[in-house]
Order: C-alpha cells, then structure tokens, then sequence
C-alpha cells in the first residue's frame, strides 16, 4: 500500500516533471558573428614597396601590410578612419602617410605601430615625399604646403596662400622640388619651399574657363647616385594628358588629352612610376599605359581587369611590383610587369588576409 | 450525457432540419469565398518593425520586389541582342500594373546614368537610354560605363558580365500575383532563347508559383478525397458506414467555409492543408462513432436504442476532443498575425461545427439510414482485435510496461536535444515552401551567385527635422553602420546615401577618387547634393532619401533569408544601433522583405511558447473537467507535449523552420493529438465500471482493443490521405504531411502503448474509484 502510495505520488512527480521539462526547451543557439572583412575590398589609394615589403593604403583608414612580397598580408592599425591617401618609406622601418583632412600618420618600426602627427591643417593632403628620414614635404587642398625637418614630429607650414588643389610634390634634394595640381599648375621652389614660382604650364586654364585640367602625379628622374640634379620630369593627369619638362624646366605636352569630346575615350592618369627602364602610368577605368624611359611612345596595356580606378603602383627587389585601385582591385608582377595577375586578398582570421589569383 | 443523447434521438427531424437549413445558409455563402494571398496578412499588427516598413515602404520601397536576371551561356550580355531583351524585360515591367515606377532599376532605364568628371566638365547621360548601342563602340563605352560605377558594376550587372539584373518593386495593396506573373512568364518565355535564360525571383514570383501550382494541388485533394472515400467503403462495405462521415465532413466543410466567407477572409493557398486536416478530423470522430454504433447495434439490435447509447458514450469524450482541437487553433489569436488571426477564428468555428455535424448529426443519420444486412465485426470478431490485445497485454505487463515507458523516455530525450536546433523562421536558402530544385529556387541561387544578394533589408535613418540626412555626422554614422554590416558573411553589400554623396564628390573633382570622402559640413553635403539633384529626375534618389533629406533608407544585401541570418544581421544591427546614438537623427528597424520575416519571426518566437503553453493549459482544463481529475490533465497533455517535442525535433532534424506557414499546421496537429488518448481512457473507464472495478488490467486491454481499433483506423485513414501530399509540388505541404503524420502517429501510440503503460503505473484515481461517467454504466 505504502508502495503504491509512493509509486503514485512520484508518477504524479513524474508527469509534472515531464510536462515542465519538455516545455522549458534548451535555449537557441546565440548568432555567430563572422570575420568578413570589408577593409580588403576596400578603394585603395596608395601603394609603396620597399624591398620586399609592401604598404596598401585607402578609404577607411585603411594599412595594409605585407612581409612576403604581397602573398600574406597583415592590417595595420592606423587608429583613424580618415582615408589615407600617400605613403611613403625611406627604409624598412621609417615610413608616414597622408590622409584626408590634414591626417597624417608616422612609424618608426615597419608600421606596426603608426602615430598621429599635429599639423594644424584640416585639408586634404594628397602628395607626400620624403628626402630621408627627416626632411618631407605633404601637400593638399586649398593650396597648403606642409614642410618638416624632423621626421614629421613638426610641421612647417609654407602653403601658396591660393585656393587651388595640390596633388603632389617632389623634391630632387632639400632645396629644389616640384609641384602640381588642379587647372594643370605647375610650381617650382629652388630655396626648399619658402617661396614657390609657377611655371608656364601648357595646359594651365583659369577658373572661370569652366574647364578643368588637373594634374594628378609628378614624376622625377634624377641622376644617379652620387651625381647631382634631374635628368627629366613628368607630370600625369587629367584625360591622360602627359607633361614632361627637361631638367624641370620648360613643360611641354607629350600626350594630349582629348580634343574638345565630351566622351573622352583616354582616361586620367592617377600614379605614375619608373622600373628597369620603363615609365609606368595608372588611371581611371582599368587604364594601365608605359613607354621607355627616353621614348614618349605609350602603350596601353591590357590586363583584364574591370574598369574600375587604378589609384597606386610601385616596383620594388626582384621585379615585384603592385598595382592597386578601388574595390579592392589589386594586381601583382613578379617580372617587372611582363605578367600581370589579379589577385583577391582574402580574409584568413582576424585582420589577416591571403592573396588568391583570380 | 444521457438525457441529452435521447434529446437529440427523440427530436431528430427538427433538428435535421435546423441543421440542414443552417448548412444550406453557410453553403451559400461558401460559394462566395475567394482563395488568394493577402501580403499584409503576413505582417504582425503593431510590431515596430511593421510599423517602420509601413511608414517608409511607399517611399523606400516595400517588401514586394521581384529580381529578373539575364543570364548568358556563351560570352557576356555586352551584345546587341542580349541588350535588346534587357531593354524588352525592363519595359514590359515598367507597363506592368501595381509598379511602383520609381524603384524599377535596370540598365535599360533613363535613371541609371554614367556620370564622369573630364576636361570639359561634368558628363551625365544613361548608359543604356533610350536605344541600345549597335557599334562595338558603342558596346565597348556601355561596358565601361558600368563597371566604372559601382552602383551598377557589380549590383545591374556581374562582375563577370554575364548577367544583368532587372529590379521592381511593387505595391502590396491586393496585388493580383497569377496575373502578374503569367505575364512576366510570358515575357520571358518571349526573350528566353538556347543562349538566354530569365531567372526570376521575389515574393510576388514566389507566390505565382504557389497559384501556378494551385491544379496539381487541387488533383492531390482529389485523389486524398477519393482514397479516404474508398477506404470508407473498403472498411465499411455498407451506406451507414461510408456515408454518415462524408456528410459530416461534408457539412462540417460546408459551415466553415461558409463561415469564413461571411467574416469576409480568404483561403490562403499555403494553409491549404488546415481545412483537409479538419475535414480529417471530422471523418476520425464520426469513424469513433461508427464503431460504436455498430458495437452497440450487434448489442441491441435497434437502430434508435444504439445510436442513445452511443451518443451517450461519446458525447463527452468527444466534445473534450473537438473543444481540445478547437483551443489547438484558439491559441494563435496571441500571435499578433492578421493569417493567424484569421485562420484562428475561422478555423476554431470549423472545428467546433464537428460537434453539430458528428455529436449531433451522427446520431440523427443514424436513425434514418438503413441498418446494415451484414453488421461489420466488432470486439473479439474483429481481426485487429487479436493484436491489439496482445498489444495491450505486452504493454500493462510488468516488464512490458517499462520497456514501453524506456522507449519513450528515449524518444523524449532524443526530442529534447534536437528542438534546440529548431529555427525559427525559413530553415533553408531560396524559398523554404518549394523543393530545391524547382525554378525559383534555382533562379535565386542563380541571382545570388550572380549579385550581391536577393533578399533587402532597409535601416532606416529617421531624422529629427528637415535635411539630418546631409549632416556629415548622420552620414559617417551610417557608412560606420554599412561596414559594421559588410562584416556579416549572410551579407552581400549596403546601399545608402553615403554612397552616393562620396561618388558625387568624386565626380565634381574630375573623377579623383580620393575625392570619394563625405565632406566635413552640412552645408558642402547639401552644396553636392544639390548639383546632383539638379540634374536627376523625380525619384531618382528615393531608395536612399525622402524629398526633404530628413529621412535616409540603408538597404543591407542578404545572401538569404533564413531564421538564422535575419536574426544575426537584425542582432549586428540593433548592437550597432545601441553603441552609436545620433544627435540628429535615429536609425529605425526594419524595413523590406527581411524586416518584415524578421517581425514575423519575432512574433512566431515570442508567441509560439505562449500559444504551446496556452494550449497544454487548455488542454489539461478541458481533460481535468472531463474527467474531474487534474491527474487525468497531466496525463494526457504529457502525451500531447511528447509528441510535440518529438514533432518539433524533426523539423529541427528535417531542417524544416518554425514560421507562420509552419506554426498553424504544427498547432493544430498537437491540438489533435489528445484525441486518441481521450476515446481510449474514456472506454477504458467504461470498461473498469462495467466489470465491477476488479481489474485494471482487463479494462486497459479490453479500452485499447474497442477503442484502439478506431484511433487504429482514423489514424490509418488520415495517414493514408496525407500521404498524397508527399508529392505535392509544394515542398512545404509535403513536409507539413509527413510532420502531421508523424505528429498524428505518435499521438496514436501514445494512446494506444504510453497511456495503458502509464496508468498501470500510476494506477490514477480517477479511474481506479470516484467514477465520473455517470452518463453511462456501460453496455451489459
């Protein structure tokens, strides 16, 4: 009886145990989150290889880093979001890029760690060039000119005081530089910047023209080591127009933008580079053209790819070479640029990406 | 019980005759209900997300998109006669009825422009308006006329080339979906050659298919009609037998179809399977009934006598089970879903008119049908009655009664870890409701292989007054919120105004795209969208922003849309929102064919637990009332919850989703499940008072093996006819079939081995003394 009792009530247990049981269901799954990275299709702006060490910098804030020759690649931690425009290294370790809105950002170890520098400018600085380790020059919109001789720790301001576009600078050595920008102006310092001439450029129009003939890159070829001054200069721009002046000293055009039609076929020119005897220019729209170092005579090259802006190249040890623009487009040469490949960085764990050939 | 049993015997004629005129009224008004889909039905009433896509869909666009690709086989689409039939598709969208004519999107259209920055200033033209280019070219230009824009490289047409992608939203206000989509079937049949194929994807395609596949469904209710029919006539061999539960489903069929045309509802073609589960469910009660007629007629041998004592005997275990079966359907009044409410109002007077139709009518017919010559067999005669009380014996046996509570407890331990796999919402990519082979499922892989994603979610960015969409901030807050989505793998691509404001300023400065930054102020923002508003037309900036720039649209590209990605992507949303207030603005979820799922699934989420434990708690309600016990409840609802959770683990197994199409069918079969448990118990009540309460035992065995027999057939019965639905063009009314089969099999052997396995160990009082059939003492 007392059995019974018992095997009563805990049936009577059992039932409601059943019923709790099964209607108190284990909990879901929480979501998983994902490590897509959106930074490797981000727009890249800028390329720079030193040996075999390559920088990808763009939208974002976006660094790029590869130890491989752009097989792996590493993100940087830049700590801004602002975009990032040039980069520029004089040595492994020792590099600064610039950004929009007056950013910009110094390393001393390889970028492993990037410092915000005070500039007190808010523009847009689009051009940069280092001499060594010390002296540089950035420069920007609404004119401004940005000079340091200590690493970028301070910056000098020597802007022209002019509402015009600066795309980007060149300097052969601490006293004698270059540069270019919007309306196609070409400016000229021999005293380190402290005062800028323009010189006659042959396609400068004024403002009120409504027509605009930006230059977007300058090119200097200088002298080898140990030899003094600049054998030739360049300067790439808009609807493919291609200046080059002897010593920097009278421009002329080599590549004419097109004639008065309004559905120009001949792209704009947004980097430019020399490689074993070549000058290498990218653009808008996929266009990648070259020409030998003393021959005006460009060659469009196809590389099937989409036809997004090409923004950035550089060549560094051994023929590698990059070619980087928007969308994440990236493009790599192990030859000096006889072969093109287009590879996709993709992400492999938390802030690392593999190159894959498309 | 009694009393009211020869009520209904003694005025038979008067109330057939009030049955027959209020059948005849219902019927009437059955004539005039409609089967179609209603898009709003699917959205749950008040949830905020409902409330943002109501608010905004007319000028962001709704959740009614359909995606059309042109896909080539052999070299790209970058010719003229692949442009052609582009161009073709796009216009026979644009004269379609119920467009909304500025969210049609394709390169075919005068909006989607090629905008460069050049020497000579700012050049806009379409890239493919009003004719399509001829020369190479002409060709050539297109081609980089869409790859040099994001907005259509890659979004109107692959980054391969090899397909262009066709965009339209509709309106939801009753749109006619057979109709639009046999006209866009016939479109493209017309492009379609052996080197272009359409796909086309999108809700209102979805639900064309579903119309389009509406005669094969109804060959399928044909052949279950005609089985159950034969199978009636097999088993019974007489009229009684055959056609007393035709009428009784016929007008139990007849009063809620009446019904629900008279609330002014419609059929909804995907819970086709709801009214064929009723109409089953009035075969299996008046089949109860049959049996015991015919048992209580070999007893006494008059027809009137027989069917008193058989109304008596059923009376209260049958209405505990239509009410139990009704409540199954009650219960989804608390989702907050119009399809739901409906199918819950209509449904429960469906399923309580089986108290008139059988209870009532049953006994009726009975009287005025002829008796049959040749009586079908019952009790020892019978030849399912030796196993059943084999089965029976193994089952109250000592160790037999383990084994059987072992295999269940195995069952419920297996149940239990698979429900927590269970997901909430569609289960599957594509289209949960059509096999994965089918044309729309192929054409959404093909279009999300292609694209960056045929499923849109839309944020919206509600501003606090005129033109917060230009303020840089609310625009770095989005962009920070697009790339904070990008990094979901369920996510293909973003889309807003940040977009277009830096592409704006990327072409106002010769085409640099260094220059595709937001600017610092306000004022530059609107200095750039002002110039770019200058040379659009109306409606051409309406998928990112309203007229006066205070409200803002992000659309989020989802790969699919799954339970599980729609909750991940609504949960990186709503992380973002929380960890980045706005001053001037504030983003408001959600928007589009992802924000509506999200809401439903939200709503399926937070109401099925209540709606389950709502119905268990009727359930044992109506079972402790019945049979004055509340031990009685708990040992009928553990069986129902067993069977649920068994239910529910095959979905989760099968990787069937729980959402609104899923969740009434799925209610419904566990409301039915209590049936089976209810007439065996009942009879074995009957049978423990009739031989003097000595031997438990007996009446278990001798329960199962009178009782058992009919829960045996009914389930064979409707088994047999659900089993036409496995090869229904629909795969969800194929899964739903096997799941109610399953459902409605482990109800049955939970009636017929759990429940005898239970009681002789529990030995419950209600049934062991303080007897509560008093209706009736049993057939001596």
């Amino acid at each position: 009886m007392f059995a019974q009792v018992v095997l009563v009530r805990n049936g009577f247990v059992f039932l409601l145990g059943l019923v709790i049981g099964l209607t108190i269901l284990p909990a879901r799954g929480t979501a998983q989150s994902s490590g897509q990275n959106p930074t490797f299709r981000e727009n890249f702006y800028d390329v720079g290889i030193h040996d075999d060490r390559c920088w990808i910098v763009g939208y974002y804030g976006t660094i790029l880093h590869s130890r491989d020759r752009g097989l792996t690649w590493q993100v940087q931690s830049s700590g801004t979001k602002e975009a990032l425009f040039r980069v520029g290294f004089v040595n492994q370790e020792k590099g600064w890029i610039s950004g929009s809105y007056g950013t910009i950002l110094r390393t001393r170890d390889g970028g492993k760690s990037w410092q915000l520098q005070r500039t007190l400018s808010t523009e847009h600085l689009f051009g940069l060039s280092f001499l060594n380790e010390r002296i540089g020059w950035v420069v920007g919109s609404r004119g401004t000119i940005l000079y340091t001789e200590d690493g970028g720790l301070t910056w000098v301001d020597r802007s022209l005081g002019e509402d015009v576009i600066l795309n980007d600078v060149g300097f052969i050595n601490r006293r004698e530089g270059w540069v270019v920008g919007e309306f196609g102006r070409i400016y000229h310092t021999v005293d380190g910047g402290q005062s800028w001439v323009k010189q006659k450029s042959p396609i400068e129009v004024s403002f009120i023209s409504g027509e605009n003939r930006n230059l977007f890159r300058l090119l200097l070829l200088r002298r080898e080591e140990g030899g003094k001054g600049l054998i030739n200069s360049w300067a790439f721009g808009l609807d493919g127009v291609i200046l080059t002046a002897q010593q920097g000293k009278q421009w002329e055009v080599v590549r004419k933008n097109v004639s008065n039609n309004p559905v120009a076929t001949v792209h704009h020119l947004f980097d430019a580079v020399i490689f074993r005897g070549r000058k290498w220019a990218v653009g808008e729209r996929g266009t990648v053209v070259f020409a030998g170092v003393r021959d005006e005579e460009w060659v469009p090259v196809d590389l099937n790819t989409p036809p997004v802006s090409l923004n950035g190249i550089a060549f560094g040890l051994d023929g590698l070479g990059l070619i980087i623009g928007n969308r994440g487009v990236v493009l790599r040469t192990e030859d000096g640029g006889e072969k093109w490949e287009r590879i996709r960085i993709v992400p492999r764990g938390p802030g690392k990406g593999i190159s894959r050939v498309q | 019980m009694k009393r009211i049993a020869e009520f209904i015997v003694r005025r038979r004629l008067a109330i057939l005759l009030v049955v027959a005129f209020l059948t005849l009224f219902f019927g009437y008004h059955a004539l005039r209900v409609e089967m179609y889909t209603v898009f709003s039905d699917l959205l749950p009433r008040n949830h905020p997300y409902i409330n943002v896509h109501n608010e905004f869909r007319r000028i962001f666009g709704g959740a009614n998109l359909i995606l059309l690709s042109v896909e080539v086989t052999e070299g790209d689409i970058f010719n003229f006669k692949t442009l052609e039939k582009i161009k073709r598709l796009t216009e026979v969208i644009e004269l379609t009825h119920g467009v909304n004519n500025y969210q049609i999107f394709s390169i075919a259209r005068q909006k989607v422009k090629d905008v460069r920055g050049s020497s000579w200033g700012v050049v806009v033209k379409p890239v493919m308006w009003p004719d399509v280019p001829k020369t190479r070219e002409g060709l050539e230009q297109l081609r980089f006329a869409v790859y040099a824009n994001p907005a259509i490289g890659g979004r109107l047409v692959s980054m391969d080339g090899k397909a262009a992608l066709i965009t339209a939203a509709f309106h939801e206000e009753r749109l006619d979906y057979a109709r639009l989509f046999r006209r866009i079937r016939k479109a493209i049949e017309e492009v379609e050659d052996e080197n272009t194929k359409v796909y086309a994807s999108g809700e209102p395609i979805l639900n064309g298919w579903i119309y389009y596949h509406l005669r094969e469904i109804a060959v399928i209710i044909g052949l279950t009609c005609f089985t159950l029919l034969a199978l009636l006539v097999l088993y019974y061999r007489n009229l009684n037998g055959v056609m007393i539960p035709v009428i009784s489903a016929l007008v139990t069929f007849l009063w809620g179809t009446g019904f629900t045309a008279l609330l002014g509802y419609n059929f909804e073609p995907l819970v086709l399977v709801v009214p064929f589960l009723i109409a089953a469910r009035t075969l299996s009660h008046s089949i109860q009934f049959r049996e015991r007629f015919f048992e209580e007629l070999e007893r006494c041998g008059d027809k009137e006598k027989a069917a008193v004592e058989s109304a008596s005997g059923l009376l209260m275990p049958g209405s505990v089970s239509i009410l139990t079966d009704a409540i199954g359907l009650t219960v989804l009044l608390v989702a907050p879903m119009p399809i739901l409410t409906k199918l819950a109002i209509a449904g429960s007077f469906w399923v309580i008119s089986n108290i008139v139709s059988v209870e009532i009518l049953d006994p009726i017919l009975c009287c005025y049908f002829p008796v049959p010559r040749r009586l079908p067999k019952g009790r020892e005669g019978h030849w399912l009655d030796s196993p059943l009380r084999s089965m029976a014996r193994f089952c109250t046996a000592t160790k037999g009664r383990w084994m059987v509570l072992a295999a269940f407890g195995g069952i419920a331990i297996w149940g239990i870890y698979w429900n927590q796999f269970l997901t909430v919402g569609s289960s599957r990519p594509g289209s949960p409701l059509l096999w994965p082979d089918s044309n729309y499922n192929e054409s959404v892989r093909h279009i999300n292989d292609k694209f960056r994603g045929t499923d849109h979610l839309y944020i919206v960015v509600k501003g606090a007054r005129e033109s917060a969409a230009k303020s840089p901030e609310v625009l770095r807050t989005i962009e920070a919120m697009q790339r904070h989505m990008e990094r979901s793998p369920h996510v293909g691509g973003t889309d807003s105004l940040v977009l277009l404001t830096r592409r704006i300023n990327t072409v106002l400065h010769d085409n640099d795209p260094r220059w595709g930054i937001i600017p610092r102020s306000a004022a530059d923002v609107g200095g750039l969208l002002s110039i770019a508003e200058h040379g659009s037309e109306p409606g051409d900036f309406s998928r990112w922003v309203n007229y006066n720039f205070q409200h803002a649209n992000v659309t989020v590209f989802l790969r699919d849309h799954r339970g599980r990605t729609i909750r991940e992507v609504i949960d990186r949303a709503k992380e973002f929102i929380s960890e980045n207030p706005m001053s001037q603005a504030e983003f408001k979820l959600a928007g589009g064919l992802v924000g509506v799922l999200a809401a439903a699934n939200d709503v399926i989420e937070s109401s099925h637990a209540l709606t389950l434990g709502l119905m268990l708690l009727a359930q044992l309600v109506i079972c402790a009332f019945g049979f004055r016990s509340l031990v009685a409840g708990f040992l009928f609802v553990s069986v129902v919850l067993l069977s649920n959770t068994f239910g529910m683990a095959l979905m989760a197994y099968w990787n069937v989703g729980l959402n609104v199409n899923t969740m009434p069918v799925i209610t419904l079969g566990i409301g039915f499940g209590v049936d089976y448990g209810i007439y065996i118990v009942s009879r074995t009540i009957e049978e423990y008072v009739r031989q003097g309460r000595q031997d438990l035992r007996a009446a278990l065995i001798e329960g199962v093996a009178t009782a058992g027999k009919a829960v045996l057939y009914t389930a064979f019965l409707v088994s047999a006819g659900i089993a036409f639905w496995s090869f229904s063009p629909l795969r969800f009314q194929a899964e739903m079939g096997y799941q109610l089969l399953i459902i409605l099999t482990m109800n049955m052997l939970g009636g017929l081995f759990l429940l005898p396995a239970l009681i002789t160990v529990l030995r419950p009082r209600f049934i062991l003394g303080n007897v509560v059939v008093k209706s009736h003492a049993g057939p001596s």
